[in-house]
């Protein structure tokens, strides 16, 4: 008998913690490379593996935002941990 | 049981821990060694080391190898646990691996062994000793739901990577710093499966030993069977199957950093995921799906269909080749030992001949991640400039 309600909460668990995890990096990614720099930096294609460019220095807050954005990805990680030792639990 | 095919067993089970070891380096280290966020020694070190201490980490399912869709129960129509049945199993699960690295293709490690195990018991019991049901729930459903989960959740997560990395005018910053976040995820990759899977040779030495009677029924896994799998599948690692590699990293799609980084942590989400809720999927078919997933997730990637097509008909083969090689070494085996003497040999030779055709191209640490592809890019892209500048 195929279980589609565990597969159902695999897929949704799986989605909501996929995308936590890298929205969270991502968006301190972003912080880390303000302000914005004005002009065309790389191509606006997603083809570009673009190395950080700003103009100015980076406002206290942006930076204050990418550290939490790293630390939630951090407690991701290790919650990620303690789940694969099974010591833990 | 004499002592001689119990040894027998022990080496081949750890030849298959090897070979499972270097087929699932690239489930990890592919995409870090595509986008360069890792050097490729570094990478296989590294999943190397976290599969070393993952092994140590957990015996919890180590003994429920094949529990479930082998009948194990001799008295009731099922296959007697002997050595001879564990190593036609086993043998026919590292052909079938070393095959499948020969083509480059990540397969399931897990599936060629439940293959190699269904196909000896066949010849040892009939048909009636596999639970076709638990096949289809164990295996068969896995495999359809796995690469669609992972690769459904890596084009999200992709697809939200490059959305908050890009500026108000569409240009991006910054996003070569998703490689350093690449390392942890990948890491995470790694650690998971070392978890796994070296608990599947733990769990068939295990049993080898206990229906020798060189065990107690109730024993546990002993240490030395814990560290020799944990340094097999260690060493199987840093070895790198870099034609599966080649084949993840840069065969597929080509892979970004932050296209990778959203791969590697939708396969090491669902992978976790999955064998916490009681749905336990193949790392290789999950980081397969994720690739795949991520390459549509960015736009401007081309995703090679082809190769996609050629991996999943790899998949759909991999329970019934290994079955068969399986069920042909049942069948030596069962002229006792010097059917089993035969039976290596002829395993050797052909995993040998394997290994003699891969020479004829080589791929290795130096050229996983093509250097024809990169120099075909170092063409293409003034020539795309060109072609721009010439529109406008």
């Amino acid at each position: 008998m195929i279980d589609w309600i565990a597969l159902l909460t695999v897929l949704v668990v799986t989605m909501v913690g996929a995308l936590a995890a890298v929205g969270l990096v991502s968006l301190g990614i972003r912080l880390l490379a303000t302000p914005d720099r004005p002009g065309a930096i790389g191509e606006p294609s997603d083809a570009e593996e673009d190395d950080v460019n700003t103009s100015g220095r980076r406002p206290v807050p942006a930076t204050v935002g990418a550290i939490a954005c790293f630390t939630g990805f951090a407690a991701i990680v290790l919650y990620g941990i303690w789940l694969i030792v099974p010591y833990f639990h | 049981m004499e002592f001689l095919p119990v040894v027998l067993v022990v080496a081949l089970a750890l030849v298959f821990d090897f070979t499972n070891g270097f087929h699932d380096t690239a489930n990890a280290m592919a995409t870090p060694i595509a986008t360069r966020a890792l050097t490729p020694r570094t990478a296989v070190g590294l999943a190397a080391a976290l599969n070393l201490v993952g092994a140590f980490l957990s015996t919890e399912v180590a003994l429920t190898i094949s529990h479930g869709i082998v009948n194990e129960d001799a008295a009731h129509g099922g296959v007697a646990i002997t050595p001879a049945f564990v190593f036609a199993g086993v043998l026919g699960a590292i052909i079938w691996n070393v095959t499948t690295w020969l083509f480059g293709l990540p397969s399931s490690s897990s599936h060629a062994l439940f293959g190699g195990l269904i196909g000896s018991a066949v010849v040892g019991a009939g048909l009636g000793a596999i639970s076709w049901t638990t096949l289809l729930d164990k295996v068969i459903l896995p495999a359809l739901v796995a690469p669609f989960v992972a690769g459904a959740t890596a084009l999200l997560a992709t697809k939200l990577a490059y959305a908050v990395t890009r500026r108000g005018d569409g240009h991006p910053n910054g996003r070569g710093r998703f490689k350093i976040a690449q390392i942890f995820s990948s890491s995470l990759v790694a650690l998971a499966h070392g978890t796994n899977d070296a608990q599947k040779t733990m769990g068939i030495i295990t049993l080898t030993l206990i229906s020798a009677g060189m065990l107690d029924q109730s024993a546990g896994v002993p240490f030395w069977v814990i560290l020799a799998c944990a340094l097999a599948i260690a060493l199987g690692t840093y070895m790198g199957g870099w034609r599966i590699i080649r084949t993840l990293g840069s065969g597929l799609t080509e892979v970004k950093p932050a296209q990778g980084f959203a791969a590697e942590t939708s396969t090491a989400v669902t992978i976790l995921a999955s064998s916490h809720l009681g749905f336990a999927l193949s790392t290789t078919q999950v980081a397969s799906g994720s690739v795949i997933g991520s390459g549509v997730g960015r736009r401007g990637s081309v995703v090679r269909w082809g190769t996609a097509g050629r991996i999943v008909a790899g998949w759909l083969l991999t329970l019934p080749a290994s079955a068969a090689v399986g069920a042909a070494a049942a069948l030596l085996a069962g002229l006792g030992l010097w059917g089993l003497a035969v039976a290596t040999l002829a395993g050797a030779l052909v995993v040998g001949a394997m290994v003699v055709v891969s020479r004829r191209t080589k791929v290795g640490a130096d050229n996983a991640i093509s250097e024809v592809a990169e120099a075909a890019e170092a063409v293409d892209i003034p020539r795309k400039r060109r072609r721009v500048r010439s529109t406008r």
